[in-house]
């Protein structure tokens, strides 16, 4: 999926504030984010402070999306426990899905093997992106977001953004 | 100076419209049993993230001023917030430590904060400027003066590790502090 064509279904969905840490998996759309200034986009130095700008931004009544790898999940979940969990503050959280698929990344095997696992036992929404995601998909996961007032995550795999 | 000095001539010499967000554990509470303000927020946890929290309402609300009272441990564990607010810039961004030298919270553990040099390393990250206060009199003198020039800003404030009253936990569920502080961002004067 293009990444424009991705970007251009979110901002018509409503978010207004990205930040997050960065993976090649969505350079694309990274690329594509760093044009704007601050306020809209925010390169974080760190999984868990992206999580805690992005509850700012919450409380500052905007729409957030946070991106990260997995391995910024593991930073990140302390963060997400004691904020969105417990304030219940809403957000889109992309984490690219780096793991046993991916032959040669030692560093990313545990992190990989888990991170369903991970999701499921902090008892997350999340789905995992694919070639055919739409309008329509993206319209379930606001409200999904909306109804739980919770974080959503949205898993993707390498390939799926492309320029 | 006790950190209940400290937070107490803070938070009665900001203006109603000051945004503040506190530092999970006894920063939190103290403020909290010195002056109730709907635009308060209060962190119960995330160690290390008040003053992103702060940032990211601080860029997303350009014209709303943002006081974090910070504490030394929880910089330390966030230290990067510095380079984010450094680098950020945002003019509206108001960044108080009140240095104690010690996690008081969970029993006056020693903290390494009387090594290192906050102001400077501010500075060094791009702050606008920094300030120290170690006397209530010299605080009362810089609160005026920060909101005349642009943040982001850092006030270092040393305080004693003396805790004149233990401040009871806020008797708000979290969800319901979310809701009155985004229902206070509403109203016209905010």
């Amino acid at each position: 999926m293009n990444a424009h064509f991705f970007l251009t279904l979110l901002e018509n969905s409503g978010f207004d504030f990205f930040t997050g840490v960065p993976c090649s998996y969505i350079s694309p759309l990274i690329d594509l984010l760093s044009k704007k200034p601050f306020n809209i986009h925010t390169p974080a130095v760190r999984e868990d402070i992206a999580v805690g700008l992005a509850a700012g931004a919450f409380l500052a009544r905007k729409k957030p999306l946070i991106y990260m790898q997995n391995s910024g999940l593991g930073y990140s979940l302390e963060a997400f426990a004691s904020l969105h969990l417990i304030y219940h503050f809403q957000a889109l959280v992309l984490v690219t899905y780096r793991g046993p698929q991916d032959p040669g990344m030692e560093e990313h095997a545990i992190m990989g093997q888990h991170t369903e696992e991970i999701l499921s036992t902090f008892k997350l929404n999340y789905s995992i992106l694919s070639q055919d995601f739409s309008s329509q998909k993206l319209k379930h996961i606001s409200t999904v977001i909306e109804q739980t007032s919770l974080p959503y995550f949205l898993l993707i795999p390498q390939g799926v953004i492309t320029s | 100076m006790t950190r209940l000095e400290a937070i107490r001539t803070i938070i009665e010499n900001i203006q109603d419209k000051v945004i503040v967000i506190h530092a999970n554990g006894a920063i939190s509470r103290e403020s909290f049993y010195c002056k109730n303000r709907d635009l308060n927020f209060y962190l119960l946890g995330s160690m290390g993230l008040p003053s992103s929290v702060a940032l990211g309402i601080a860029i997303s609300r350009p014209h709303s001023p943002i006081i974090v009272l910070d504490g030394d441990g929880n910089l330390l564990m966030g230290y990067g917030n510095l380079a984010q607010a450094g680098a950020l810039k945002p003019k509206n961004f108001f960044h108080f430590i009140l240095d104690n030298n010690a996690y008081a919270t969970t029993g006056n553990q020693p903290s390494i904060s009387n090594y290192i040099d906050f102001e400077n390393a501010a500075i060094a990250s791009g702050y606008n400027q920094a300030y120290f206060a170690d006397s209530i009199s010299t605080l009362e003198k810089i609160l005026p003066q920060i909101f005349t020039s642009d943040g982001p800003q850092l006030i270092r404030v040393k305080v004693s590790l003396e805790i004149p009253i233990k401040a009871p936990r806020i008797p708000y569920p979290p969800e319901e502090m979310k809701h009155r502080f985004l229902n206070a961002l509403l109203l016209p004067n905010n």
